[in-house]
């Protein structure tokens, strides 16, 4: 704090249901560091002006996924994001968007918690095999045609991206949709057909107008926005397929 | 019960949009409803004096929800630029309509075929057609400017490249245009005895 040649001014959405019905914003001056991220201001003003702010943090490195904010408007990783980056400020800083407000920056997540089980994340066999049989090995080709969509941390910065899940909270979203391709390309995984039907119905991948600004603000290049637009096609072939072969449903 | 309280207290459970939500009991107060104002997180420390606020309960809070306003595609310039593509494919509907338009002109005969094609030399149909032939070009380039993300192509279990696959949709586009302008060009002989003006 000594070497702080300057402050910048952290204008910060405050939301307290017991006191105020309504959000208001409350400035903080805070001392500007070349190396300091937007948490790092944030947890000063925790620690030294007001210690009822309420956020959410834990890795500082961009791993975890908690520390997903809107910052000058746009949802990043507030442990990834330079104050430098953002200077002369005023910095705003607002809850995701999409999900309701608990307090402060915190939003509740429950949402994609409640659907992320729905695209069953998981690999299904037709047949588990016996443990002797061995690893089910797999070529770095099978392992790449995945990897991609395996490295989603759950920030949520994509749903909050996402104008769509704004409107349409019923919209099973970006990243939940991301991991069900992660299942359904995994060369061990035998479920795209149970994933089917929670992708292609209603509320899956078909509301989805491709705006593309989940694969913008993805902080590890998963490309939900992608894997949306293949599985589309994927759905669209099947689609197809059960027209010439009607004893299948699609 | 009584654990699920205390999460709650702490940062509620689950879900949100829905209406699935059990209304909380009216006294959810599982530790004593009421913080003492000295044992307030903010000690002494400017603590504002803790007002209850009537229309919430303590520990389940009214969440609050921002309204999406109407304008939310002016937040920024790639949520504009994929409101005008999505615009610009009326002009793609009218230049399909519009064709079709222009064949029933010319089955109707030489007197409706001609009325048309004077409809269309008026000077604001054809600045008003440079318009929609701009909006066209825009939604074309920015549509064919997705597909590298929707298509995932591999060959021997690489995936190929993005830039490729841009500039073979980008070829193909141009090559089907040239290759439509030159039947074009070659089935009307002249092209100074084109039927348009
Ligand atoms: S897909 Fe990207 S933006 Fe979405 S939750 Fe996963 S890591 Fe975050
Ligand atoms: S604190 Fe873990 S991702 Fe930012």
């Amino acid at each position: 704090m000594e070497n702080a040649v300057d402050t910048v001014t952290l204008k910060v959405f405050r939301y307290r249901p017991e006191t105020a019905p309504e959000p208001e914003y409350e400035t903080f001056e805070v001392p500007y560091q070349e190396d300091w991220m937007v948490l790092d201001a944030l947890n000063h003003v925790k620690d030294e002006m007001d210690g009822s702010l309420s956020y959410r943090w834990s890795c500082r490195m961009g791993v975890c996924g908690s520390c997903g904010m809107t910052v000058n408007g746009e949802p990043v990783l507030t442990c990834a994001t330079y104050i430098e980056d953002l200077l002369p400020g005023p910095i705003r800083i607002d809850p995701l968007r999409g999900f309701p407000v608990i307090r402060d920056l915190v939003g509740d997540l429950g949402d994609f918690m409640a659907k992320l089980p729905r695209v069953k994340p998981w690999i299904i066999r037709k047949e588990e095999e016996p443990l002797d049989a061995g690893e089910t090995l797999q070529t770095p080709e099978e392992v790449g045609a995945f990897r991609q969509y395996s490295m989603c941390i759950n920030c949520m910065l994509c749903y909050a991206a996402c104008p769509i899940y704004e409107m349409e909270p019923d919209f099973i979203g970006p990243a939940a949709i991301a991991l069900a391709q992660r299942y359904n390309l995994d060369s061990r995984d035998h479920g795209a057909d149970e994933r089917m039907d929670v992708l292609s119905r209603k509320h899956g991948v078909w509301d989805c107008t491709f705006v593309g600004e989940c694969s913008v603000v993805c902080p590890k290049d998963v490309d939900p926005a992608g894997a949306i637009q293949r599985y589309k096609v994927t759905a669209t072939m099947d689609w197809f397929r059960s027209l010439l072969r009607p004893g299948r449903s699609g | 019960m009584r654990s699920r309280e205390e999460g709650a207290a702490t940062g509620p459970d689950r879900a949100t949009t829905g209406s699935d939500r059990a209304p909380p009991p009216a006294e959810a107060g599982t530790r004593g409803g009421e913080i003492p104002q000295e044992l307030h997180a903010m000690g002494d420390r400017g603590a504002p004096p803790v007002q209850e606020n009537p229309r919430h309960t303590r520990y389940h809070p009214k969440w609050h929800r921002q309204p999406t306003p109407l304008t939310w595609w002016t937040r920024n310039r790639r949520y504009r630029a994929f409101i005008l593509r999505e615009l610009t494919s009326v002009a793609v509907l009218y230049a399909a309509v519009l064709l079709l338009i222009h064949l029933l002109a010319l089955d109707r005969g030489p007197e409706s075929h001609a009325a048309f094609q004077a409809w269309l030399a008026r000077p604001g149909v054809v600045a008003f057609h440079l318009f929609v032939l701009a909006a066209l070009l825009y939604h074309t380039v920015t549509w064919l400017n997705l597909a590298p993300q929707a298509i995932a192509l591999r060959i021997r279990g690489r995936r190929v490249p993005s830039r490729i696959v841009l500039l073979a949709h980008h070829f193909a586009w141009l090559a089907l245009s040239a290759i439509i302008v030159a039947g074009l060009l070659f089935a009307l002989g002249d092209p100074g005895e084109a039927p348009w003006p």
